[in-house]
């Protein structure tokens, strides 16, 4: 190779070398990013919330009409200002005057329709109370009837009796020395007497299981209980049976102690809820006392008398040996009971508390004119003592008192309301052969038949707390329906459905269930009952048949034949007794239905409040004739909205929307979630409205989210009258200003990585083989506050010496090679 | 058969040619290859992947990219480009200026202790430069010329080896020559001047183009005293390559060889006489 063109060759390479070396450090130059930097300053944040919003009215005037009217003309436009009394719009007064027309003829209607309502009503009552009557007159009737009967039977069986005597006087029968035939007949008589015991037992029991089925039926069925129509039969019977007095004589369903033992029969009522109890304290009565303390609707019809005869409702001792009627009525939801604190009765005492609705028929003393019998009676309002007029002593009314005025005390206590007590019965040492029943509401407390064997010792039966015979308190604690229907009272329950069949059939089989036992028992009795008699009879019949054979043939036939005629007086006598409680029961069962009161009736109320409602819609038809169908303005306002057209029909909806000039108008803007941060109730700040409004330190009102839209937040500013017209937009502006930050650099500084660090770019110088040069350094810091231009920093990474980058012309990340610009 | 001789001869001799020569061809082939394919060839050696380095003379994918790359987008290396070539022009200058006069005294004058003197500069010469670096790096330090051009340039410049080749050349000038010009009345600046340097330019050149190459491809030295990245000859840049940038490597190794070839090329003849007057005899 020549030198020449060596020469050329290592020129031109070193030439081509200079040339990339210009080239490349061009192109190095044109990647590096030019950025401005600035050092922290001292300063505060300021955060200013900026919002566009709306001048409304404070309180919106709604202009209604009377709907369907034809409107005729609209005077006012939307937007439009008026005063108050200037003429809104006007409807046609054809149609007006047509409609009052209609309407009054449509009250006339209404006017005769109530009239009916009223009239159907009143006949019902009348028939109510009409089939009620007779009910009891029936009822009434009956018994008398048996009673009459029985008296009868019993006076044929004492002249039996006496003729027999007689003739065996007249015979010359020795009479029974020994007194066997005496026994024999006393046994006979006691049998006769427990088989009639029985029998009736029976029959009240078969009528009350009816009754507890029809009860629990219902309740089932419409989820009441009728508590106002139970009845409670109360049979309270002496130790001495009635049949066995000397007077003799009938005394009713209920026998009391005819030979002044001392029945003392507290009856009363707690209905509604029936929660409470009769408390009474009886002290240290004597034996041989009956308590007798039946709910609501009680047939106490405690019978007995001394001197022979059925003796009528509560009647008392004529002799006036002293009755202590106690009567009290426990209303509503029954709280309370009469409290009888009767101290220390002396023995042979009755005392009866009835409640209301009771047949507290025949509180009867004895006879005797033992100075220490005493009957006391508690009777309640509402009673019906009427049922059965006595001979002796007469119909006797509610609380009749001993006539001659001996000293009957009468206790008359009412108590109403929400019941929470029980009954608190204070017996003190009562003595044995007492017997006690504190029934609750709708008891049957029926038969108390202690001293030939019944119930011996004391007996007391309170069925409100749940010893009761089931199905007879539904009110009760632990009565059958609660646990059938899970509630503790016998009001209905919220969510009642009727029930299906089955279910009733199971309701119904059910009670029956309850009472089988107890039926079967009575059944029992009476069977037995009725053997013991039969073989008394028996036995006597043997007896005198015995003996008949050592007297003479004829004198023995006669004698047969007076011991034949005795025994049919005797079985006439207890067929007439059973007959007598039969008439009883089923007649006290016709007054019961009677007294079921009919469904409410509230159809002529309705129709009044119908009337009265047109009567209003009339007079304000007419007050629109009167106005010669004009509307005007109730209040200075503007027109903000018009819903109705001429020549359409008004609706019942707002007709005319006004804001009321007069309640002042408020500025409303919506504002974000961050910005309500910064803003609060009581802030003050501008509104500027689109012209030269302007109107400063304005508190704000309120801050509230928007209900319908979330994130959005609604201030709301009073705003001055005459500044802003009620529509206007306006601006409001509030600056809130932090605390002095020594570390606040421009919002444009701050950088976010993937992981959410907020950081920094500095510059710092660097070693390379280009020699030094600048690239960018990233320092991670915490930001404690910021706006929408600087952030405020936790001081310690970042001192106010520190450069930080602001802005670059191209992306600049850690390490960057960077040329800060010059002039920052 | 004298013939099948020299053919087989001269196919051994091209086979070791290209053999020599193979590296060069290596250098120029991976210019023209992409990325992805020296990764996948240098991969096993470099890089860590399984398998064997391998190498095609062709590239797979021809591409100027790394050139390009270089030229354009490597300041970088330009800097270093011209550091070198400061570096050695300077030693090269240095060397003119302290060697030759140095070497002419020993070959031409007669003076007491020069055998001496001879001999230390042949054992400094044979001293490798891991035994002179503490004490130069001490020197510089004391001198404050560390991290500067100067702690790399001076040292070279006085370099025994150029002085022993051109002492050499000096020491091969006829005798009588320069009795003839002392005749004529030349002085000793006259006879260095005017019939040393011109019959001794084979040996300065030599020992120039020797010395080029020297300093060109130097790496101790800068490593040792240079800190300064903006200081560092092209030498450095290949070691700062990496697998991820072999292309650039390649075309960097390939621009580093021209400057030494064209110097090679323009001082051939002097070169070989220069080499072989080193291996004369006194």
């Amino acid at each position: 190779m020549k030198k020449g063109r060596r020469m050329r060759i290592t020129a031109a390479f070193f030439a081509a070398m200079v040339c990339f070396t210009v080239l490349s450090r061009a192109a190095d130059q044109a990647g590096i990013a030019v950025v401005q930097t600035e050092r922290p300053q001292n300063r505060m944040i300021e955060h200013t919330v900026r919002a566009a919003g709306r001048v409304v009215q404070n309180q919106e005037l709604a202009v209604t009409t009377e709907p369907d009217q034809r409107v005729q003309a609209i005077y006012v436009n939307e937007g439009d200002r008026v005063a108050k009394g200037d003429l809104l719009f006007e409807v046609d007064m054809t149609l007006l005057q047509e409609k009052i027309l209609y309407q009054q003829q449509e009250m006339e209607k209404q006017s005769l329709q109530v009239t009916d309502a009223k009239s159907r009503k009143e006949v019902s009552a009348q028939q109510k109370a009409s089939a009620q009557a007779q009910a009891s007159e029936q009822y009434s009737l009956a018994t008398r009837q048996a009673g009459v009967q029985v008296k009868r039977a019993k006076e044929k069986l004492a002249q039996a009796k006496k003729a027999l005597k007689k003739f065996r006087k007249a015979s010359g029968t020795p009479e029974d020395s020994n007194g066997v035939e005496e026994a024999l007949s006393l046994a006979l008589q006691e049998k006769t007497d427990a088989y009639i015991a029985a029998v009736q037992e029976l029959d009240t029991l078969k009528w009350r299981i009816e009754n507890a089925v029809n009860t629990a039926l219902n309740q089932a069925r419409y989820g009441v209980s009728l508590t106002a129509n139970q009845t409670v039969f109360t049979q309270a019977a002496g130790d001495d049976e009635a049949v066995s007095d000397g007077g003799g004589g009938y005394s009713g369903t209920e026998t009391t102690a005819p030979d002044g033992t001392g029945d003392n029969v507290l009856s009363s009522d707690s209905s509604g809820a029936g929660s409470d109890m009769p408390s009474a304290d009886l002290g240290s009565p004597s034996p041989d006392m009956d308590i007798i303390l039946p709910g609501n609707e009680t047939y106490s019809d405690t019978t007995s008398d001394g001197g022979g005869g059925y003796s009528g409702a509560e009647t008392t001792a004529p002799d006036g040996t002293g009755d202590n009627m106690l009567s009290s009525d426990s209303s509503g939801a029954g709280s309370d009971m009469p409290s009888a604190d009767l101290g220390r009765t002396s023995p042979d005492m009755d005392v009866i508390l009835p409640g209301n609705e009771t047949y507290s028929d025949t509180m009867s003393g004895d006879g005797g004119g033992l100075p220490s019998d005493m009957d006391m009676i508690l009777s309640g309002d509402e009673t019906y003592p009427d049922t059965i007029p006595d001979d002796g002593g007469g119909y006797s009314g509610t609380e009749t008192t001993a006539p001659d005025g001996t000293g009957d005390n009468m206790l008359s206590s009412d108590s109403s309301g929400a019941g929470s007590d029980m009954p608190s019965v204070d017996l003190g040492s009562l003595s044995p052969d007492m017997d006690m029943i504190l029934p609750g509401s709708e008891t049957y407390s029926d038969t108390m038949s202690d001293g030939e064997g019944g119930y011996p010792g004391t007996e007391i039966t309170a069925p409100g707390s749940g010893e009761a015979y089931p199905g007879s308190s539904p009110g009760g604690a632990g009565g059958y329906y609660t646990d059938l229907y899970g509630g503790s009272s016998g009001v209905p329950s919220a969510g009642f459905t009727q029930p299906t069949e089955q279910e009733l059939e199971r309701v119904e089989q059910s009670v029956r269930n309850s009472y089988s036992q107890e039926l079967k028992k009575a059944q029992k009795k009476v069977k037995k009952a009725q053997e013991a008699q039969a073989a008394a009879e028996a036995a006597l019949m043997q007896y005198r048949q015995e003996r008949l054979k050592t007297s003479g043939s004829e004198r023995a036939a006669t004698e047969m034949q007076l011991i034949a005629n005795l025994e049919a007086a005797r079985q006439a006598y207890e067929d007439a007794a059973i007959a007598a409680n039969a008439a009883a029961v089923t007649s006290g069962r016709a007054v019961q239905i009677a007294g079921i009161p009919d469904a409410s009736d509230s159809s002529d109320r309705t129709n009044e409040i119908t009337y009265e409602q047109m009567e209003l819609s009339l007079q304000k038809l007419e007050n629109l004739r009167e106005a010669g169908g004009k509307v005007y303005a109730a209040a200075d306002g503007l027109i903000t909205k018009i819903n109705i057209m001429t020549g359409e029909k008004t609706t019942d909806t707002t007709a005319i929307l006004m804001a009321d000039l007069a309640k002042g108008c408020r500025f409303t803007a919506e504002i974000t979630k961050e910005q309500e941060q910064y803003i609060g109730a009581g802030d003050a700040v501008t509104l500027s409205g689109s012209g030269k409004e302007r109107l400063e330190e304005l508190p704000v009102e309120s801050v509230a989210e928007d209900e319908a839209q979330e994130g959005v937040y609604r201030v709301s500013v009073r705003v001055p009258d005459g500044v802003f017209e009620i529509g206007a937009s306006a601006t409001l502006d509030f600056c809130r200003k932090s605390e002095q930050y020594t570390v606040t650099v421009p919002l444009s500084a701050l950088h976010l990585d993937e992981k959410k660090q907020t950081y920094v770019l500095v510059p710092e110088v660097y070693e390379s083989i280009m020699g030094t040069g600048s690239r960018a350094r990233r320092v991670d810091v915490t930001v404690l506050e910021q706006n929408e231009s600087y952030a405020a920093l936790a001081e310690g990474v970042i001192d106010s010496r520190q450069e930080v980058i602001i802005g670059a012309d191209r992306a600049v990340d850690d390490r960057s090679r960077i040329r800060v610009a010059d002039g920052t | 058969m004298e013939k099948i001789l020299k053919i087989s001869v001269y196919l051994m001799l091209t086979a070791m040619a290209l053999a020599i020569c193979f590296p060069v061809l290596f250098a120029v082939s991976g210019v023209f290859m992409e990325q992805w394919e020296l990764e996948r060839y240098l991969g096993p050696v470099l890089g860590g992947a399984d398998g064997m380095a391998a190498w095609p003379l062709l590239p797979h994918a021809p591409t100027l990219a790394s050139l390009v790359e270089l030229l354009i987008d490597s300041p970088q290396f330009f800097v270093m480009f011209w550091n070198s070539m400061k570096i050695s022009l300077c030693i090269l200058i240095g060397q003119t200026a302290f060697g030759v006069p140095a070497a002419w005294g020993l070959a031409r004058f007669a003076f007491p202790g020069k055998q001496v003197i001879l001999l230390l500069y042949i054992v400094l010469m044979l001293m490798p430069f891991q035994v002179l670096m503490l004490p130069e790096y001490l020197m510089l330090d004391r001198l404050r010329l560390l991290d500067s051009h100067a702690a790399v340039i001076l040292p070279a410049v006085f370099s025994t080896f150029p002085v022993f080749i051109m002492y050499r050349f000096f020491g091969s000038i006829p005798e009588e020559i320069l009795e003839a010009a002392r005749i004529d009345g030349a002085g000793s600046l006259q006879i260095f001047f005017r019939i040393g340097i011109p019959l001794g330019a084979a040996g300065i050149v030599s020992s120039g183009i020797l010395g080029f190459l020297e300093s060109w491809n130097m790496i101790e030295q800068p490593m040792t005293f240079l800190k300064t990245k903006a200081l560092w000859p092209l030498s450095l840049f290949l070691p700062e390559i990496g697998l991820k940038e072999a292309g650039l490597g390649f075309a960097a190794a390939l621009l580093m060889l021209i400057p030494a070839l064209l110097v090679f090329l323009s001082g051939q003849e002097y070169l070989e006489q220069g080499i072989a007057a080193a291996a004369l005899k006194e």
